[in-house]
């Protein structure tokens, strides 16, 4: 039986940057990217519409950003399997996103070298 | 050394003056023994969609010839793509409307500072530019060098003058930015000779019909040196010039210059080789099309300073930054 594909929403409010990375993650066999959100609110909207195997979310947005993006969806959504992308490593984002309930974080720097694999952990 | 080249900007049938530059130095760095692949945009047509283009071009090569190091043009989108879709090392060049989006386009700060702090070194086209992207981007401080594209001695060899003139001539978009409608009129006040432009855009209409102005119209890169031996002065009195690629060229085909001093052209044009003017400056414009009609034609000190940037030597210097930047990462 082949695997099972992984479903993925992009959340970032760079619209570039969402759309190279969906470019991306297309080209890579196993992953499908089902859905973009632009804001804190609209990624809420769409996992919990969408229920993705798993949620790649930009920490920094305007308005509702990551964390609390991350902790609304996880409050309605135990299972929810998020994989917080983050400017840097300092510890106080880390710290944050993995309150948030954040299942891991890739630093946008690492994301070439780590995201596909990191997203297949998670996916397992 | 193995090398993915990124690049939004190259020629291709449809447009073969399209990055030009940056087919120049992947060439020149064959020519030193690299296996170069590329993930380049050789077409303007597309839109937005034709970075989708670019990233899955860009992941299917890195994926297939896993680069020793990845060489994008331009930061953003191309050095963005190119650090997503491939883990090797970035080095990345900025032009100069990449450092000028930073802070004009909204979110493209936010994106040039992740692909600075994903690059293991920046390369700007001049120091001027330089001094612009660590400004904006101070990120960007203690991994940026300055090297400039360069030009292509063999190609852009000295012509015999013309027998009449003065002939000034302007090479680039005809847009505000380029200042072409005050060399016009300083050009028309000066009252001998003719101005030709060699290029297009919007202003095209508010130059047509002026007494001994031609407009040629976009010309490929390849008849560029002809175009350029046709005339005595070339003139790029931009309102900001990044680098001055086309004043470069004119100067190695040994030609006088009229440049714009806000940008790169300071760092290259010594005062033998032409005039440099603040753009604004109409009366000044006068003044240094008279001056540079009178120097000679051809001009061995432009050629001379010309010399100090041919293609070769710039790519011996990028392939440096490339090596470094590949094996500090092994």
């Amino acid at each position: 039986m082949p695997p099972k594909t992984i479903s993925v929403l992009i959340a970032d409010d760079h619209r570039l940057f969402a759309e190279a990375l969906e470019a991306i993650l297309a080209s890579e066999p196993g992953l499908e990217v089902v859905g973009r959100a632009r804001t804190g609110e609209e990624a809420v909207e769409r996992a919990l519409a969408l229920r993705p195997d798993v949620i790649l979310m930009d920490i920094a947005m305007p308005g509702l950003d990551g964390v609390e993006a991350t902790r609304r969806i996880r409050r309605k959504q135990r299972r929810a399997c998020v994989l917080m992308l983050t400017g840097s490593n300092a510890r106080t984002d880390v710290a944050r996103a993995r309150e948030a309930g954040a299942a891991a974080y890739v630093t946008k720097d690492r994301i070439a070298a780590q995201l596909v694999e990191v997203i297949r952990e998670l996916a397992a | 050394m193995r090398i993915l080249l990124v690049s939004q900007m190259y020629p291709g049938p449809d447009a073969p003056d399209l990055g030009v530059f940056v087919a120049q130095l992947a060439g020149a760095l064959e020519e030193r023994g690299h296996e170069v692949e590329r993930a380049v945009l050789d077409s303007r047509a597309g839109g937005r969609r034709r970075y989708l283009t670019l990233a899955r071009q860009a992941r299917g090569a890195a994926r297939r010839f896993r680069p020793d190091v990845v060489y994008a043009h331009f930061l953003v989108p191309s050095g963005l793509i190119a650090g997503l879709a491939s883990p090797a090392p970035l080095v990345v060049t900025a032009h100069g409307r990449d450092v000028r989006n930073v802070g004009a386009v909204p979110g493209i700060a936010a994106l040039t500072r992740s692909t600075i702090r994903r690059s293991a070194a920046v390369i700007a086209v001049s120091d001027y530019l330089r001094r612009e992207l660590e400004t904006k981007i101070p990120e960007a401080r203690g991994k940026t060098v300055v090297i400039d594209s360069g030009v292509d001695l063999e190609r852009f060899t000295v012509e015999p003058a013309p027998t009449d003139g003065p002939r000034f001539l302007c090479i680039g978009a005809l847009s505000e930015r380029k200042n072409v409608l005050r060399l016009a009129d300083a050009f028309e006040r000066l009252g001998e000779g003719t101005l030709t432009f060699v290029g297009d855009g919007p202003l095209r209409a508010r130059l047509a019909g002026r007494p001994s102005v031609e407009l040629a119209g976009s010309v490929a890169h390849d008849e560029m040196p002809a175009r350029i031996g046709q005339a005595h002065v070339v003139c790029q009195p931009s309102l900001i010039e990044p680098f001055g690629q086309a004043v470069l060229e004119a100067m190695a085909c040994g030609r006088s210059v009229v440049a714009t001093r806000i940008g790169g052209p300071p760092e290259f044009v010594p005062p033998a080789a032409g005039v440099l003017v603040d753009p604004l400056d109409v009366d000044g414009l006068v003044h240094a099309l008279r001056l540079a009609a009178a120097l000679p034609c051809p001009n061995p000190a432009a050629r001379s300073a010309a010399e100090a940037h041919d293609v070769r030597e710039q790519a011996r210097r990028v392939e440096e930054v490339l090596e470094r930047a590949a094996s500090d990462s092994a």
